[in-house]
């Protein structure tokens, strides 16, 4: 049964009636960027570009595993690059040095005539007759 | 713990046989020797100090020896026994060793201990001064020859106490109560002295016995002090070595029963040369090692 143009006037009415109240919409769009803001902040940092990650091997269909053999290639050398080797440490070259180090003169060995062994007694050096 | 009242027969004798050995160890480790304490005195020489030492009676003639430290008296010394004076002329002095030989009027006061001969196998060995408070337990610990750069006229014994050092003269005994020399002085680190030696008693003993004063053996040898090598420099013209045909460059290996590795060595052996006593000279020129006979003669105002 066709609706007459009088139902139509009556139902249009009644749609005017129940649109929500001014500022409705505002606020839902407010809602929903605080959500999506939520929901990124909890899936932060490193599970969140695994899952994007995921996400994203799953819409390359069977290709997904000539990229990751590729992947893990570059992984590998990535990582034996940068892996740390032994440290070789070069001998600076030697250059000659001007001055000598001069021992400090030992003090002359004397021979005591008596056995006075007070440190204020010296010895007779050089030749001794015996 | 032993149940002395279940004690078996044999263990007993055991026992017994253990407590006898224990007991001969110690007696003989610690012989008991009588020895009078003689002490004496020097009075200060001019610009010097007193001093004091120990006397001890030598074998022979009644007679003592002490040390007078270098700035006392030698010619006026006061002889104790026991806190009692006694007389006593003075037979000898040697500045050399500052060995003074004392001679007693009373010589049923004199009791000599026996004396080693020389003191080199001794000169590791545990030892026992005996002082006025009783023995002391001490170790030789070998030869000095040099303290710092002064080389000693005679090779003296390092003695190492656990306890303060006793007084010059005090005599040190083997375990058998014979005297392997007399203290000489501190030596000023630790409780350690030095001691001289019994042969060096008996060399400036022999002298001053005789003639009141050591006369020491000349050879015509010339060695640098500064040179460690025990290698002839000079040989003097007319004297016993130029005689014998030593040469400079003549290196010593031995003179009499001493063996010479360096001028310290060498300076020791020529403290024990006898004027008159000929010696055997061992050498080396070059690589050939030669041997004369040496007679000392006596020393220019020695």
């Amino acid at each position: 049964m066709k609706p007459s143009i009088e139902q139509i006037g009556n139902l249009l009415a009644l749609k005017r009636d129940e649109r929500p109240e001014e500022g409705y919409w505002g606020d839902f769009l407010c809602e929903f960027h605080h959500r999506q803001r939520a929901k990124v902040v909890a899936k932060s940092g490193f599970s969140a570009m695994a899952s994007q990650f995921s996400e994203w091997l799953g819409t390359l269909g069977s290709s997904k595993w000539a990229y990751g053999a590729g992947i893990a290639y570059a992984a590998l050398t990535i990582g034996f690059i940068l892996a740390p080797r032994d440290v070789v440490l070069e001998n600076p070259s030697s250059s000659p040095v001007n001055y000598q180090v001069v021992p400090a003169p030992s003090p002359p060995v004397g021979q005591l005539n008596q056995l006075d062994l007070s440190p204020s007694t010296q010895g007779d050096v050089g030749e001794q007759i015996f | 713990m032993v149940d002395l009242q279940n004690l078996r027969p044999k263990e007993l004798v055991w026992y017994l046989v253990i407590w006898f050995a224990f007991g001969i160890s110690s007696v003989s480790a610690h012989p008991i020797t009588v020895v009078p304490c003689w002490q004496v005195t020097f009075p200060a020489a001019a610009g010097g100090k007193a001093a004091e030492s120990i006397a001890v009676p030598v074998e022979g003639q009644a007679m003592l020896v002490a040390i007078v430290a270098n700035g006392a008296d030698a010619s006026r010394p006061r002889l104790l026994l026991g806190n009692q004076p006694v007389a006593t002329k003075v037979l000898g002095h040697d500045p050399v060793s500052r060995l003074e030989f004392l001679l007693i009027d009373d010589a049923s006061q004199h009791s000599p201990l026996p004396w080693l001969r020389e003191a080199g196998k001794y000169a590791n060995a545990s030892l026992t001064a005996q002082t006025s408070a009783g023995p002391v337990s001490c170790r030789s610990t070998g030869w000095i020859k040099q303290v710092g750069g002064k080389v000693l006229p005679l090779a003296l014994l390092r003695v190492s106490f656990d306890r303060p050092v006793p007084p010059p003269g005090t005599p040190l005994l083997t375990n058998e109560g014979s005297v392997v020399g007399i203290l000489f002085q501190e030596a000023g680190a630790g409780n350690t002295a030095y001691a001289i030696p019994a042969e060096a008693v008996h060399r400036v003993q022999q002298d001053i016995s005789k003639g009141g004063a050591l006369v020491r053996g000349w050879l015509g040898l010339s060695l640098r002090a500064d040179v460690r090598a025990p290698q002839v420099v000079r040989v003097l013209p007319d004297s016993p070595a130029a005689a014998a045909g030593t040469l400079p460059g003549d290196v010593l290996t031995s003179i009499g029963n001493r063996k010479i590795t360096e001028y310290a060595d060498a300076a020791n052996a020529f403290f024990y040369l006898i004027p008159g006593s000929p010696v055997r000279v061992k050498l080396l020129r070059g690589s050939q090692p030669l041997e004369f006979t040496l007679t000392p003669t006596r020393a220019a105002g020695k």
